[in-house]
């Protein structure tokens, strides 16, 4: 397995970004993949099982650095990390695959934020504007 | 990384914050899914049986029998067939 990717310009930022296919909203008529994504989101076992794995062998077949340091982002719910969500699940996995590290607790947010789903891209950059830190304490002693 | 890139702005508010302190330090992405509004996408993978359902929130929308996959093995291989389409 092979990671899609493209290049994302974050302002003249410039972001690898890879992934493991396309997303099709519901209002677009979601396919299997999608609404097994959306399983994923919501814990099934079987589903957080199948793109987990598949995403670690993925990670496998790439060239990333040994000591890269993974985090999370939040949900809208979560001011700190909740553990043992399906993204930390994910994740542990993604860092045990290529012998990195996961520190689920590295990110935190400063309030609490709308929910993003309904939200145009301009109100969800207001939403989200600064409301990212990280928790130094952490990274500091993180061995990525 | 997150689940799914919508317009990028988490992932954008995060490597602002990550570039914040360590301006020099290679960030990448990774995400299990990409939005994309293009219809040919995934169709690939053949649906078992189509129904429609309204929902107040989307209109009209494409239902699947929740029985599509029955095993971790044939989610795996849908997902890993997709890679090569």
């Amino acid at each position: 397995m092979t990671l899609r990717h493209q290049l994302l310009m974050f302002d003249d930022q410039a972001v690898d970004h890879f992934y493991l296919c396309h997303y099709r909203k519901l209002s677009a008529g979601a396919d299997a993949l999608s609404k097994s994504l959306l399983r994923f989101k919501s814990g099934w076992p079987l589903d957080v099982s199948a793109w987990t794995s598949c995403g670690a062998e993925a990670m496998r077949s790439t060239d990333w650095p040994v000591n890269t340091l993974f985090v999370r982002a939040l949900n809208s719910t979560e001011y700190r990390t909740q553990l043992d969500t399906p993204l930390d699940i994910l994740g542990k996995n993604l860092a045990d695959a290529i012998h990195g590290t996961y520190e689920p607790s590295a990110l935190r947010k400063t309030r609490l934020t709308r929910e993003l789903k309904y939200l145009s891209k301009s109100e969800r950059k207001l939403a989200l504007h600064e409301v990212y830190e990280l928790n130094e304490a952490v990274v500091k002693e993180s061995p990525a | 990384m997150d689940d799914i890139l919508t317009t990028g702005t988490t992932a954008k508010a995060i490597a602002e914050c990550l570039r914040e302190k360590f301006p020099t330090c290679p960030i990448k992405l990774f995400t299990l899914a990409y939005v994309s509004l293009e219809s040919f996408i995934n169709l690939n993978i053949q649906l078992n049986s189509i129904t429609y359902e309204w929902s107040h929130h989307t209109g009209w929308q494409v239902q699947e029998d929740d029985a599509y996959y029955i095993s971790l093995k044939s989610l795996r291989l849908q997902i890993e067939n997709n890679f090569s389409s």
